[in-house]
């Protein structure tokens, strides 16, 4: 801006100069402001669903791999032998083979879909993840059943079920097989 | 012009300009990672479908060689080409390549399943 005499540069901005470079300013800066939030939030959003997706497959590897290790243990407690296996729709027990031993484990659908797998009924979980799910069934051959066939409550049985369904409320069913060699003993 | 002056309202736009296009690259860098962490979750619930039906297969859905498929509650379906690997006189075994799609996501696993003989299950 070139300015001719000393009186002109004394009288700075003419109003409509300031609120027109206010205008602009204000404008360029919302924007400017706008993405930075935005990249902020994506950031945020980014780490939080790369999060989501590691707790998703490593608490589904752990599922397989315990269900892959479920002993065909029999249980004395009523009197009569039972499988160490037994659930209903909201939670299962078992007893998988470990490292140093058999453990026994529960797993169960806590509130909000969590999944929770435990050492005991009332333990910490040692696993949790949150898919939505909303049921448990079994798929197997029940005592004095001639075909295997979907069940919601396992319990009473000699073996486990070959299967284990939790059914989720957006995404399709997770389905974790027990292996037959240990169920059919 | 003499330096107390300041800014002027040139260089002050040019540097929120400025601000605001570095910011604009960085939103479209954070887009694309979340473009691809849509993708990456998508990806692994179609590889969790794909593991649920091969849990199934040979099991509660007893495999016979050629086309088998089916679909999903939530959108998407599944279809396994299965063959006739090996027969024993007790069990048999089958090899499976199975295509999973869901939510615009597909996988493709190949496995190979053994069964006893008679039941197919």
């Amino acid at each position: 801006m070139k300015r001719s005499s000393s009186a002109a540069r004394d009288a700075g901005f003419t109003l409509m100069e300031l609120l027109v470079a206010l205008a602009l300013i204000g404008l360029v800066s919302l924007l400017a402001t706008g993405l930075i939030r935005f990249a902020a939030d994506g950031e945020r959003r980014l780490a939080q669903r790369a999060a989501e997706i590691g707790d998703r497959i490593a608490f589904e590897r752990r599922l397989r791999r315990e269900m892959n290790a479920v002993l065909p243990l029999l249980d004395y407690e009523s009197g009569r032998p039972e499988s160490s296996f037994a659930g209903d729709s909201l939670s299962f027990r078992f007893i998988a083979a470990a490292g140093d031993g058999p453990r026994r484990r529960v797993l169960s659908i806590a509130g909000e879909g969590a999944v929770e797998l435990r050492e005991g009924r009332f333990a910490e979980a040692i696993a949790r993840f949150a898919p939505g799910a909303q049921s448990i069934s079994y798929y197997g051959l029940r005592n004095g059943e001639t075909e295997p066939g979907w069940h919601e409550v396992w319990a009473g049985e000699l073996v486990p079920p070959r299967l284990i369904r939790l059914e989720m409320d957006e995404a399709p069913g997770l389905v974790v097989a027990i292996p037959a060699e240990r169920a059919d003993q | 012009m003499n330096r107390d002056d300041g800014f002027s309202l040139l260089e002050t736009l040019v540097g929120l300009t400025l601000i605001a296009l570095v910011a604009m690259l960085l939103a479209e860098t954070l887009g694309a990672g979340i473009f691809a962490s849509g993708k990456a979750e998508r990806s692994a619930g179609a590889m969790s479908a794909a593991r649920s039906v091969l849990a199934e297969l040979g099991v509660s859905r007893p495999l016979r060689p050629g086309e088998m498929s089916g679909e999903f509650g939530a959108g998407g379906g599944w279809t396994a080409a299965v063959a006739e690997r090996v027969r024993t006189g007790l069990l048999v075994s089958y090899d499976i390549r199975l295509d999973v799609t869901l939510d615009g996501s597909g996988v493709t696993l190949d496995a190979v399943k053994t069964v006893p003989l008679g039941e197919s299950r």
